[in-house]
């Protein structure tokens, strides 16, 4: 048996010993140097499966054994920089060496699904690639899409319904505010990601020593777009009543230690290219003419408008930024409206028709200088901007009279600001802070109305051609603080005192308010020499103003700040001293004041968990209204309102109280907040409003009052995977109470206003893409003890629109915006309807826009305000057809 | 530090899923070692609980391929990490909560692995959960894995791959490389097969790799040496198994183990089991997690 055994075993390991074969050999390069490493694989001719597998050694030998079958074998060598290699051999044992070329490695790249939002607790971070869709051509258009961010129709950015603070590209702040430059110029497609930045302190020496809740976005670019210049240009011409164009050239180079955004703009499609970002004097009076809607300005603007910015950052070798900019603008823009304004008066309601036109001529030249060193121990910014403003306009207005209006002023503001901090070197949680902010303003402004419009007051009841108003006005602010930071520590809770000195001037002269030509009367005496035949009233004093206001206000007080990971609070605790001073030099109005004030505020933060936040706020104020609302001799305001302050200096007592809660879950793209906020004032004067007729004539009188207000707003927002459908919705509600004396009668006015909003954006599939966004408002205001309550106005708006990309670079994209508004007991509605025809060819976008298909006249909106309502139907932009391209230069 | 470790328990206790690898590093010093020729993601999948074998976590692991060394690890790990870098490079002691980067998939994948193809062997650095123990550190050879070939083919991200198994420390595995990326790599330990990697699958549906990302990308290889660099300890894999294994029969003796003297504190649950404030822990009091290791032997 066990020779049976044996024998069975030795014909087995025989066989076995038969099919064996074993394929020996060396790997060497074409110089005949051994490739250690590679790889060597044994595979099967019938179908290319493994077998088995060896490496070559340090001297390029590999020796492969198998026990297949097969007649013929495949051998395949192949490595790291190795042009892979096959031999086809006989299955027997054998050598077979192979010489191989080498050859750079290059992967086919298989993108990772990236995770669309990241990040953790105070920052987000949205890949933008995976909410892009091929309709997008600048990154405002994704920005709308992303989860907690929405875009404005002004281009302003708003996360979880609060407006950004900082946008900086690639770190780096260039534009100083003005960034709807960058988010309307930077290919959606060169950056990467957008960097959203929670409670961001911008100062690198502050952070842990004082808390901020301001919001920033960084804007993070493809390594592609980076050290490039691209320069992209805009061309478009069409048709609506008139010839129709736009043009522009934007260059953009963004490196690491430069950057430049220069544009050329021009058109008169209804983009306006003159901002007012820097002004801070603004005119005590105005011409009545249309007011604008708020809606998209491509609507409504009937302009011609050019404008020139130049911005550069450079990075110096203190790691200092130095930015500069330089812009010029102007525009001229014709409006047109039928209005009516709804006093609400206690025991009556006095309604105002107008038809209103003016066209208005605007020109702007600004330049700004920017030192910013932000370093863990030293900060230093120095800023510099001057600019000045020209406008000149002239409306006419049909209230039953034909009004014509005139005005021309120029403003000019300049504004330095020095931000130092210091910190000490060998406890870095010690240092000094000093803030330094002057500002300048001169306005010299001019009215002219005709013909007169308040003979009773101004002419002894007679009928005259022309009111002039002339008002200069010159503002200086300076405002100057220092801190000690840290003098104080004790366990978390830091004491840092400071003391703080500001200081303000106005000046306002305003010129006796004159009557050209009498109708009826030519014997008055001529009084200037400019030309115009003007004329002074023998109670000038009454209607002419020279009054300083001085305002000097030390203050000395300590921040004291509790901060764990998860808990911070802020109280600031000031004693303030004020010194008032008027100097009216014609009336009577002249006054002092000296106060001892203190207005302390609290602010409070919980973390819950990294996703649930809590913080409250709660500060109290003092306001002395300024030389605006103090002036005793009458300004004509516009045609119908003339208003003069005669009253002592007085004071508004305040203070108002938020809570928030805030929720984000990043992985689970939701983010909400809940806030309430309410305001309580109590105010020394009224401002008395009176009406004779439809012209209105406001005196401010001594007597004590209060209001106050508040407001619940919820704002929630998810975004989904599944086809990138992503959701915003706001609501807010707010109640007010406010006391205004009409008629000699107190009454108080009850406002009331509910607001929801829902955007939302969805694709389809991945060639069609929808977006809408809906919104409904309903005002009510009354007043107490009285039954004349007005209607309420309820509006509601919905825009959608759906993009279609089909073969070929084509995309067709109509879009339909339905307005409901429903006032004083009429329901208007309105629909605006477009299309637009995309075509890409290469690098050239191409876009046929058919605007306002259904050729609507005019925008109406209504809204209350105060004691007045006001109902406005705007004439916008007819029927326009425009084609236009876009595409990079280089 | 026994206060913050306090805080963090209470969290850990309320949801024990999160607990996972709580001990960051400060990424801010370090050497480069290598430079990347390619940069593989694979997603990870994880079963913690055995008696839950559908209940699975992911993490996306990265692995960085160079010529002479390659390195796998945690994406979720390194984004902790550098939170916790930026956090102490402002001044705060360091960015405690994982769970911010720990998304609805849940998992950490703990094990740091580098490769030394030159010298054939691998260093891993792993790290034990949140209880400051020292960041351990041993090596192990590079043909760990005694693969076989099986016929079978597969095409996986437009490469196709050809099939082996093996069996490996308790489980079997079934791995699918390519001979078009010709790299003996593959995800956390495994290596050895003449192309890379592309996916990895255990045989009870416990653990698998996918790989979801291939690029071409040169980024520098590093190698930590920042102030938690004394904290390395150099051990043994049998060394790292006994800790992984007291800790999760035991976390809380394992912590009060680890750090003498700390105070933990508990929820406390009234009679219907609603949560009611919190209390010392008693004495001996013990807590498990479940634990599935990869590696069962």
């Amino acid at each position: 048996m066990k020779q049976i055994v044996f024998l069975i075993i030795s014909i087995f390991f025989s066989v076995q010993a038969f099919a064996q074969t074993t394929i020996s050999g060396e790997v060497l390069n074409e110089k005949k140097q051994p490739i250690f490493n590679a790889s060597v694989m044994l595979l099967r001719v019938t179908d290319s499966l493994p077998m088995a597998y060896t490496f070559t050694n340090e001297k390029g030998h590999y020796q492969l054994v198998t026990q297949s079958e097969e007649a013929k074998l495949l051998i395949a060598v192949y490595g790291f920089n190795l042009k892979r290699q096959f031999k086809e051999v006989e299955n027997k044992t054998q050598t077979v060496d192979f010489t191989v070329q080498e050859e750079a490695l290059q992967l086919k790249e298989v993108s990772v699904k990236s995770e669309k939002i990241w990040g953790s607790n105070d920052t987000v971070n949205y890949v933008v690639d995976a909410f892009r869709d091929t309709t997008d051509i600048v990154i405002a258009d994704v920005l709308k899409k992303m989860p907690g961010i929405e875009v404005k129709d002004d281009g302003k950015v708003e996360y979880k319904g609060k407006p950004i603070s900082k946008f900086y590209i690639e770190n780096m702040d260039m534009l100083q505010g003005r960034y709807n430059l960058a988010t309307t110029s930077i290919a959606a497609s060169d950056v990467a990601s957008v960097q959203v930045m929670e409670n961001h302190q911008e100062v690198r020496a502050l952070q842990n020593i004082q808390f901020s809740d301001n919001v920033a976005l960084n804007i993070k670019l493809k390594e592609n777009a980076k050290g490039t210049f691209a320069l992209m240009a805009d061309l478009g011409a069409g048709w609506a009543d008139s010839l129709q164009y736009e043009g522009g050239l934007t260059g953009m180079y963004f490196a690491k230690r430069n950057q430049f955004l220069g544009t050329l703009k021009a058109n008169n499609s209804g983009t306006n290219l003159v901002d007012n970002e820097n002004v801070t004097v603004y005119p005590m009076a105005s011409m009545v003419k249309p007011s604008a809607p708020g809606i998209s300005g491509v609507r409504h603007t009937l302009n011609r408008s050019q404008g020139v910015t130049y911005n550069s950052l450079h990075k110096l070798k203190n790691e200092a930024e130095l930015s500069y900019s330089l812009l010029f603008g102007g525009d001229r823009n014709r409006k047109s409206s039928e209005s009516r304004t709804l006093y609400l008066l206690p025991d009556d309601t006095i309604s105002l028709a107008e038809r209103m036109q003016s066209l208005e001529t605007a020109r702007m030249l600004e330049g700004s200088i920017n030192y910013n060193l932000n370093k863990d121990l030293d900060y230093l910014k120095i800023s510099l901007t001057a600019s000045g403003h020209r406008n000149w306009g002239e409306g006419l207005v049909d209230n039953g009279e034909l009004i014509r209006q005139e005005e021309n002023y120029q403003s000019l503001c300049a504004k330095a600001n020095i931000h130092w901090i210091r910190k000490s070197r060998r406890d870095p949680e010690s240092g000094i802070e000093f803030n330094s902010t002057t500002s300048y303003g001169t306005l010299p402004y001019g009215l002219q109305v005709a013909p007169g419009c308040f003979p009773e007051v101004l002419n002894g009841g007679e009928d005259y051609a022309t009111t002039l108003q002339n008002i200069g006005y010159q503002s200086f602010k300076s405002e100057n603080f220092l801190r000690f930071l840290t003098s104080v520590v004790w366990k978390r809770l830091r004491i840092m005192p400071y003391f703080n000195f500001s200081m303000e001037e106005q000046a306002l002269n305003s010129d006796a308010l004159c009557v050209i030509a009498r109708r009826n009367d030519e014997a008055i005496q001529p009084l200037c020499s400019d030309g115009l035949l003007r004329f002074a009233r023998n109670d000038g004093d009454q209607f002419s103003n020279d009054i300083r206001w001085h305002k000097y206000q030390p203050a000395a007080g300590a921040y004291f700040t509790y901060d764990r990971r998860r808990v911070n609070v802020t109280l600031m605790v000031p004693v303030q001293l004020r010194y008032l001073q008027l100097d009216d030099r014609i009336g009577t109005a002249s006054d002092k004041q000296f106060k001892v004030l203190s207005q302390p505020s609290l602010s409070f933060r919980y973390d819950f968990s990294h996703n649930w936040k809590v913080s409250t706020k709660i500060a109290t104020y003092n306001n002395t209204p300024s030389l605006r609302m103090l002036y005793s001799g009458y300004i004509l305001q516009n045609y119908r309102t003339l208003s003069r302050y005669d009253c002592p200096l007085a004071d508004t007592y305040g203070a108002n109280g938020s809570l928030t809660l805030s929720f984000k879950n990043i992985m689970k793209y939701v983010f909400g907040d809940l806030s309430v906020n309410y305001n309580r004032y109590r105010n020394e004067v009224m401002y008395a409003q009176s009406f004779e007729g439809n012209t209105m004539v406001i005196n401010a009188v001594e007597q004590p009052s209060w209001g106050d207000y508040l407001s619940v707003s919820l704002y929630a927002g998810k975004g989904f995977s599944w086809k990138k459908l992503n959701i915003n919705a706001k609501c807010s509600c707010g109640w007010g109470r406010s006391p205004h004396l009409v008629q000699n009668q107190v009454a108080t006015y009850y406002n009331q206003g509910w607001n929801a909003n829902l955007t939302a954006s969805i694709a389809i599939t991945d060639y069609i893409f929808f977006n809408n966004k809906g919104s409904w408002s309903r005002f009510t205001t009354s007043v107490d003890g009285f039954t004349a309550g007005s209607q309420p106005i309820v509006s509601l708006i919905d825009n959608a629109n759906l993009s279609v990309v089909l073969p070929f670079g084509l995309s067709v994209t109509p879009s339909v915006e339905l307005y409901h508004t429903r006032s004083e007991g009429r329901t208007d509605n309105f629909v605006l309807l477009d299309f637009s025809l995309g075509y890409t060819f290469r690098k050239v976008k191409l876009s046929l826009g058919v605007n306002n298909i259904l050729d609507t006249e005019s925008f109406v909106y209504s809204y209350y305000s105060g004691i007045y309502g006001y109902y406005s139907a705007y004439s916008i932009r007819p029927r326009s057809v425009m084609l236009a391209a876009r595409f990079k230069v280089f | 530090m026994n206060k913050k470790l306090y805080f963090l328990l209470l969290l850990t206790l309320a949801i024990p899923r999160l607990a996972l690898a709580q001990n960051p590093i400060n990424i801010d010093e370090y050497k480069v070692i290598d430079q990347s020729r390619f940069i593989i993601t694979y997603e990870a999948m994880m079963t913690d609980d055995s008696l839950k074998p559908t209940k699975h976590n992911y993490d996306r692991l990265v692995l960085m391929v160079g010529d002479s060394i390659s390195r796998c690890y945690s994406n979720t790990m390194h984004r902790y990490d550098s939170a916790f870098t930026v956090s102490e490079r402002k001044g705060h002691d360091g960015y405690k909560n994982m769970s911010h980067f720990v998304g609805d998939s849940g998992g950490v994948w703990v094990p740091d692995v580098y490769k030394y193809y030159g010298s054939k062997r691998m260093t891993i650095m792993h790290r034990i959960d949140e209880a400051r123990v020292p960041i351990y550190l041993y090596d192990e050879p590079l043909d760990l894995m005694d693969w076989k070939m099986s016929f079978g083919t597969k095409e996986i991200l437009g490469y196709p791959c050809f099939k082996a198994e093996c069996d490996f420390r308790g489980r079997h595995w079934t791995a699918w490389f390519t001979m078009q990326i010709p790299v003996k790599d593959g995800p956390w330990k495994f290596c050895g097969l003449p192309g890379l990697i592309l996916e990895m699958e255990e045989s009870r549906g416990h653990y698998a790799f996918r790989c979801i990302g291939i690029e071409n990308q040169q980024k520098p290889m590093i190698w930590y040496d920042g102030p938690r660099f004394e904290d390395y300890q150099r051990c043994t894999r049998a060394d790292v198994m006994k800790q992984e294994e007291d800790y999760h029969a035991d976390f809380i003796g394992y912590i009060r183990m680890v750090n003498p003297g700390i105070k933990i504190h508990v929820a406390k649950r009234d009679a219907s089991g609603k949560y009611a404030g919190s209390e010392e822990a008693p004495e001996g009091y013990k807590k498990a997690l479940p634990y599935n290791p990869v590696e069962l032997e």
